[in-house]
């Protein structure tokens, strides 16, 4: 979906709330409880869509890439988090039972316990549970965990804030905003029923086998899984899938992966691993053999319908897993435009793939520079971290303004890639990236 | 202008650009529906 279209559908979701209130035939109140009242609104809102937002819907992501997508998703919990916690304090109004001749609840806040006890627990839990999200990398809880407690805390702050907003809200008496209230409520459950059930559910006809796990460098593996009585996957170049080597796809054991095969190169599917100290330590001990599970493709990190004249790739560690794919699929199509290659790592002995990218680096056309920053003895390739001089030393060409760029790595490093190629005059639409961490 | 927006900016300047301007629409539509009860 067009990223502009996609952000007026989510502006116009988020304000329909809003905008029935403002048709509703409720005379006004004051300002201030009319702003309160407002923001509440809002913020519910916004709560509900990050539900679709976190929903892994390709139509979401396909366009716009799901780290972007999910980006927002870090985002608008800020702005709605602001838009909660002032919505009480907003009031003006005393807090009194509503009198039975007050229909249409004008001149009283609701002091019903009941009403209000839910949207006080929405109110703590929401502020704790935004907070502990920001803070997530700091808290060495595990992922499937903090998936749990992810999925299952917003489920239950949706819940309690329905039950407030449509028995203390004063507009969702209308039954047109309380029925909005409900779909949207819907909506919400059923992306988490589709990416925990329906998704699951599907995945189980569709089972893979570990083939084998080598060794690709220092803590980085390889892991290939071939179809299991299906066909495989549908994929592009440099796309990534959550991948679950557990038996049953019903887990919250599973994580994404960039996948480092070419579409060309046949139905079987690899994926560049590193061991990085989290659930991704015991991936050297994967057994061939083992049942699998694949949820993809996801991501934009294609080059498929790019035209450009040559193409730049930058990684950092591990962020070769998708370049690799990319760098495979162009050599079987016998692709002859110019490739470089700049591969950062901290020693030689991280490099993943380094007998396939010596080859790589034979062909015409092609190039893989290194940059260490560990260096061993007697090396003479680059050294230090991949800053913008280094990056400007290898694309400075002046033909090079019309290459596409993929890059893929630490967030520092793509950051610095991404200013140090547009400074040098690519347009920042031909710079594809795609990144897992987004704070 | 969205042209350059999208030739010369990075993609992170682009996201916090259009979070800020999803955040000033919806300030605007909520002071907006306030302000009904100015009246």
């Amino acid at each position: 979906m067009n990223p502009i279209l996609l952000c007026a559908l989510y502006l116009a979701t988020v304000m329909l709330p809003l905008a029935l209130s403002w048709m509703s035939a409720k005379p006004p109140r004051p300002f201030w409880d009319e702003l309160a009242s407002g923001a509440g609104m809002l913020a519910f809102a916004i709560i509900l869509t990050e539900f679709v937002l976190s929903g892994r819907f390709r139509t979401v992501s396909r366009k716009i890439g799901m780290d972007i997508t999910m980006r927002f998703h870090q985002l608008l919990a800020r702005t709605a988090l602001v838009l909660a916690v002032l919505h009480p304090f907003l009031y003006q109004s005393p807090f009194n039972r509503v009198q039975p001749w007050d229909t249409t609840r004008q001149f009283a806040i609701t002091s019903d316990f009941t009403n209000l006890a839910t949207g006080i627990a929405a109110w703590i839990l929401l502020g704790a549970f935004v907070l502990l999200s920001i803070g997530r990398d700091r808290i060495h809880y595990t992922y499937e965990t903090w998936r749990l407690a992810h999925g299952l805390g917003a489920l239950l702050i949706a819940a309690l804030l329905l039950h407030h907003t449509l028995e203390a809200g004063r507009y969702s008496q209308d039954p047109a905003l309380a029925a909005v209230w409900i779909i949207l409520f819907a909506i919400a459950l059923f992306t988490l029923i589709w990416v925990y059930a329906i998704k699951p559910s599907s995945q189980r006809g569709e089972p893979w086998t570990v083939q084998s796990v080598e060794r690709q460098g220092l803590k980085t593996w390889q892991v290939t899984l071939s179809p299991d009585g299906h066909k495989g996957l549908d994929y592009e170049a440099g796309q990534f899938a959550w991948l679950n080597t557990n038996d049953t796809p019903f887990t919250l054991n599973e994580h994404p992966f960039s996948i480092s095969s070419a579409p060309a190169s046949g139905p079987n599917l690899e994926f560049i691993i590193k061991e990085l100290g989290d659930h991704t330590a015991k991936t050297g001990q994967i057994k061939p053999g083992t049942r699998a599970f694949v949820d993809g493709p996801h991501g934009h990190l294609v080059i498929t319908d790019r035209n450009e004249p040559g193409i730049g790739l930058i990684a950092g560690g591990v962020g070769i897993a998708p370049l690799i794919g990319i760098m495979r699929q162009l050599k079987l199509e016998e692709d002859t435009c110019p490739q470089i290659l700049l591969y950062g790592n901290r020693s030689a002995e991280q490099i993943a793939c380094n007998t396939e990218l010596e080859d790589f680096a034979q062909a015409e056309n092609r190039d893989v520079i290194h940059v260490l920053s560990e260096p061993p003895e007697k090396w003479t390739g680059e050294t230090g971290i991949m800053d913008a001089d280094c990056i400007a030393r290898v694309f400075n060409k002046p033909d090079m303004k019309q290459w596409v760029y993929v890059l893929c790595g630490p967030a520092p490093m793509m950051e610095t890639a991404e200013d140090t190629l547009i400074s040098l005059g690519v347009p920042a639409n031909q710079i594809l990236s795609e990144r897992f961490q987004y704070d | 202008m969205i042209e350059l927006f999208s030739r010369k900016t990075a993609q992170r300047t682009r996201i916090a650009i259009v979070y800020w301007l999803q955040n000033a629409a919806l300030v605007i539509a909520l002071l907006v529906f306030a302000a009904r009860g100015l009246h």
